[in-house]
């Protein structure tokens, strides 16, 4: 509100609703009747004009909308802050208009506008304007009445000749296009002449009008010279033909004596320093990000000081996680409510684009923008036969998160430990005229050094930081090193008589020279593990869940294979199954059981055959999950295999969505199933059986696995971390992060890697790391084959994604597109990667061809 | 006869007495700072040999050759991309592959990335001696590492395992740390992961 101005387009457009009253008869304009419009013009008079008097205020609109300056608010009136917000809300509607801002938007805005109108007690002052019939004024008294003829003002003459032929020349081309038009003659003089002022303020301002504007304008001008309201087809010809005599927005003539540089609409922003706006804008995310982490920022800072969290254990907040609520949340939004959220398209459009950059930079930056977006999205839903009465509206559901988060971030500003925490962190990560100031001053005194001296002494020995973090702190340490060390050995050397002398001046005389060394090391080891902390990056370290097959929120499902793992020496034997079938939140109807059996082993070997089973139609919810048991029989081809059986359920939610789908897999190890060069490490026996199974799938692929182990073994190592994804090369290991967390759509969080479909993804993508480090070669050649194709949507973390990514993903989708045939993608869809040579040519030519040597 | 012995009584130390250690020692102080500031001598220029010209590509030069120069050459680029406070050209490599590019920070060639995609990493090595650093960026995840001689202008993107390469940097002679905190930005000497 500091900024608060009156511009001429704001003049202009004062007055043009008004004579939308005067000149049309019009009842209601932007939401007001007369007596709030004339309300509002005293309020906008009272604020920059020292007059509620309407005719005044008219007056001074007119003048400013010709001479084109600004007015700031008066400096000292009653009712000062209702009357700027009351203005502050009218410039955004006006602006937003403008802008062609959706309906519901400017409806909506239009009521805030009422609302602050109601709030300013104006309105027993106010002096209305009366006219009498025959258009003379006659009296002016408090309280409605009938309503002004305006007759706008010339502008001033222009004093150059030079202007004066521009104008000429300009205002017969409108006369031409007038014609045109179908304008009488007699009309067209005027009309151009108010055309021309109007498109000329508006083009020198630089002022972008979209078409609907544009139309407004030549409508209003049009009735008021003639007298009449335009036809749409006069009004289209007319703004065609400006859209290409003046293309509006575009930059003045040139041949304009004295273009002006005004920027009405667009608050001057208040002058800062960047320093400042870099300082109050990291604060403002910190703030943000703060909220989103869903803990208090002391517990936040407490567990990034432990030493853990050096290494990346023990930290965890859901930044990127509620990201990826909020994308879900936009994406249900759009499957359920489609007509909604066509309403809205833009916004959310434009807001989902920057989730998913905020995501793809795992960076908190530019959440107050995301805020800012999401913010302004309603949603405005039509009246239905449920509907008690009139419209209802609700927000929509990502607004309501954040809207949350800002509370949140509101309550952390207002809490002192998470404003002294993030003060404090801004001082030391500071380092122009942060950590610097602290290390070399402020940190002496803080040692109890006595004051002045102290700390000139020791300023003298630790330079002042600059940029680095690092260095003053092992300078630091040290030089008091050095301090205490003279001190101890001489105990009545100069050194430490100097420090006794510099405590006796700070009036410690009691105040032993241990005690100062004690709190002297101990700041530095504060310090020290700040810096620490701050080097490792773990203030602000991020981490997310980003999965790749969701869970169904509506059907249990587990399956079990007894046994797990068979000696050859048992076959042939029998292996029991056990599943069991539930659902969860709604009932489900229409329940399908497919099943797939498939063995993997040496040679190639038959599916096993199960015994027959069936499952019930129907499930409902909170009644006793179904269980049924089938078992195969192994005979001893099956020795040194793995036997998988997956098993899919599909239902139709009652209420819900049809075709919801789950499916679980069950592993059985014979003998010594081959496993390539994979060696696993730190696996529980369960773990272990279902990566076998994955290997043993891979291992399939006897050209590709034979390049890939050509260069020697293959640690798989299980990583207790929870970086936000499944898995990670460090090579020649594969990290898989088996704890790592996932939330779909609906909430529901799980573990991808209790997958085995997405522990099988997993392996096969990070083999084509490994398989690229050892096969330079290949991967470049791939560079070149792959051309202009699109990179495969599948990886998660961006799209496209860059070529060291997509390498590794093409051969993990050849290999799974088979057991896995649909796939998410990286915008939360999913693809029939079954169809892989079909939609991404090159690369399946290139891995067919050059990788798995032909073998499908 | 009456005492007149009055007990005199214990004169004080001096402000001065008292603390003349701490006083001679902030003087010595004051006396080194100031004749480490009037004192010391400016150090004098040390002119070395001349740095080394900035290597060629296609006979364009990075610090020299001009945006029209590098059209004449080169011919129109197949796209030109701004790119921060750049303007990048992107070249097809003959063969297909990704496109050579072409940097200008104003008019002026900054940076050439040549997609050799071919070759031993053994010949620079020959030719320059030994890297000055190595460092870990694009192409890290599949054991690509990026080979820096900055004093020669080059920079080669190549395969840590089998030394086959991806990519070559041209860029005007700097220093190492020129080099990280302009062309080498997002490198690291650490291996650090950004995905799986």
């Amino acid at each position: 509100m500091d900024n608060l101005l009156l511009t001429p387009n704001i003049a202009r457009e004062l007055l043009a609703n008004y004579e939308q009253f005067t000149k049309f008869g019009k009842s209601e304009v932007d939401g007001l009747n007369l007596e709030q419009f004339q309300k509002l013009l005293a309020a906008y008079g009272a604020l920059y004009f020292k007059t509620k008097d309407v005719s005044v205020v008219l007056k001074e609109l007119q003048e400013l909308a010709a001479s084109g300056q600004q007015m700031l608010p008066q400096a000292a009136i009653p009712n000062a802050d209702r009357l700027k917000e009351l203005a502050e809300e009218h410039e955004r509607l006006i602006q937003e208009k403008t802008a062609g801002r959706a309906d519901e938007w400017i409806r909506q805005q239009q009521a805030v506008v009422e609302r602050k109108l109601e709030n300013v007690e104006t309105a027993d002052s106010v002096l209305y304007e009366a006219v009498s019939d025959s258009g003379t004024e006659t009296a002016r008294k408090p309280g409605p009445s009938s309503v002004a003829t305006l007759t706008p003002e010339e502008p001033p003459a222009p004093q150059d000749e030079v202007g004066d032929f521009v104008k000429n020349k300009r205002i017969e081309d409108l006369e031409r296009t007038l014609a045109e038009a179908d304008i009488p003659q007699e009309f067209q003089r005027e009309t151009a002449e108010q055309l021309d002022q109007v498109l000329g303020l508006v083009q020198s301002e630089g002022v972008r009008l979209t078409p609907e504007a544009l139309r407004e304008r030549v409508f209003s001008i049009v009735s008021r010279t003639t007298n009449q309201p335009p036809t749409p087809e006069v009004v289209e010809i007319i703004t065609k033909r400006l859209s290409i005599q003046r293309p509006v927005g575009a930059p003045a003539s040139l041949f304009e004596s004295t273009p002006r540089s005004l920027k009405p609409y667009i608050r001057e922003p208040r002058e800062e320093r960047p320093q400042t706006q870099a300082v109050r804008r990291d604060s403002a995310q910190q703030f943000a990000s703060l909220a989103l982490r869903g803990e208090p920022y002391w517990r936040h800072l407490g567990r990034q000081l432990l030493p853990t969290s050096w290494f990346g254990r023990g930290i965890k907040n859901n930044y990127l996680l509620n990201l990826q609520k909020i994308k879900a949340q936009i994406e249900r939004f759009r499957a359920e409510q489609p007509t909604e959220y066509a309403r809205s398209i833009q916004t959310l459009l434009a807001a989902e684009q920057r989730v998913d950059e905020l995501i793809a930079q795992n960076s908190p930056e530019s959440f107050p923008e995301l805020e800012r977006r999401l913010d302004s999205v309603e949603v405005v839903l039509p009246e239905t036969p449920e509907a008690t009465g009139g419209l209802e509206t609700q927000q929509f559901p990502s607004q309501q998160i954040v809207r949350g988060f800002l509370k949140e971030s509101q309550a952390a500003r207002q809490n002192f430990f998470s404003n002294f925490a993030i003060r404090f962190k801004n001082f030391l990560i500071n380092t122009g005229n942060g950590i610097g100031r602290f290390f070399s001053f402020t940190l002496p005194r803080a040692l109890g050094f006595g004051g002045r001296i102290g700390s000139g002494l020791v300023a003298s020995t630790v330079p002042s930081s600059g940029g680095s973090l690092a260095i003053p702190a092992s300078r630091m340490l040290g030089s008091l090193a050095n301090l205490g060390g003279m001190g101890l050995r001489g105990g009545a050397t100069i050194a430490s008589r100097s420090l006794m002398g510099l405590a006796t001046l700070g009036g410690a005389e009691a105040l032993p020279l241990i005690a100062i060394l004690a709190v002297a090391l101990g700041s530095v080891f504060v310090l020290a593990i700040f810096v620490i902390t701050i080097q490792h990056g773990v203030f602000l370290k991020e981490t997310t869940s980003v999965g790749i097959i969701p869970e169904s929120k509506y059907i249990d499902l587990t399956k079990t294979a007894e046994p797990t793992s068979l000696a050859n020496s048992a076959l042939p034997t029998e292996v029991k199954y056990t599943i069991v079938v539930g659902a969860k939140e709604k009932n489900l109807k229409n329940v399908r059981l497919t099943e797939q059996f498939s063995a993997y082993g040496r040679n190639s070997l038959p599916t096993p055959v199960p015994g027959a089973h069936s499952i019930s139609q129907n499930l409902s919810f909170g009644n006793t999950p179904e269980t049924f048991v089938f078992t195969i029989r192994l005979g001893p081809e099956y020795a040194d295999s793995v036997v998988t059986n997956t098993i899919t359920v599909t239902a139709d939610v009652e209420g819900g969505a049809s075709g919801e789908k789950i499916s679980r897999s069950a592993n059985v190890i014979i003998g010594n199933p081959p496993t390539a060069c994979f060696a696993l490490q730190g696996f529980s026996e369960s773990e272990k059986v279902r990566l076998s199974a994955q290997i043993a799938k891979i291992s399939r692929y006897s050209v590709y696995v034979s390049r890939l182990c050509a260069g020697g073994t293959v640690p798989v190592i299980r990583d207790a971390r929870t970086p936000g994804y499944s898995g990670e090369v460090f090579y020649p290991e594969i990290h898989l992060y088996m704890d790592n967390t996932r939330c779909d759509p609906q909430g529901n969080c799980y573990k991808p890697l209790n997958s085995d479909a997405n522990l099988y993804y997993t392996l096969a993508h990070e083999s084509g790391h490994i398989y690229a480090h050892r096969n330079n070669t290949t991967y470049n050649q791939f560079a070149i084959d792959r051309g202009d194709e699109a990179s495969i949507p599948t990886y998660t973390l961006s799209n496209p994604s860059p070529l060291e990514e997509d390498f590794p993903e093409t051969i993990a989708i050849y290999i799974i597109r088979k057991e896995v045939p649909d796939f998410g993608t990286y915008d939360g869809g999913s693809v029939h990667i079954a169809d892989m040579s079909r939609l991404w040519p090159r690369h399946y030519q290139f891995a067919h061809n050059n990788i798995f040597g032909q073998q499908e | 006869m009456e005492n007149t012995f009055q007990p005199v009584a214990q004169k004080r130390p001096s402000f001065l007495q008292r603390n003349w250690f701490i006083i001679l020692l902030a003087f010595i102080a004051t006396i080194i700072v100031l004749a480490k500031i009037f004192l010391t001598k400016p150090q004098e220029e040390v002119v070395g040999p001349p740095p080394p010209s900035a290597p060629s590509w296609n006979e364009v030069t990075p610090g020299t050759t001009t945006s029209e120069e590098v059209k004449q050459k080169l011919g129109e680029p197949e796209t030109a991309v701004p790119e921060g406070d750049y303007l990048k050209f992107l070249y097809p490599r003959q063969g297909g592959g990704p496109k050579h590019e072409v940097i200008l920070e104003g008019t002026t060639v900054a940076l050439i990335k040549d997609r050799v995609l071919d070759g031993n990493i053994s010949a620079f090595r020959q030719k320059y001696g030994l890297p000055e650093n190595e460092f870990w960026g694009e192409h890290k995840t599949v054991g690509f590492k990026t080979y820096v001689w900055p004093k020669n202008g080059i920079a080669v993107v190549a395969g840590a395992e089998e030394g086959i390469i991806y990519e070559v940097w041209y860029f005007q002679p700097m220093t190492m740390d020129q080099f990280l905190a302009s062309w080498g930005k997002g490198l690291s000497v650490e291996f650090v992961p950004e995905g799986y």
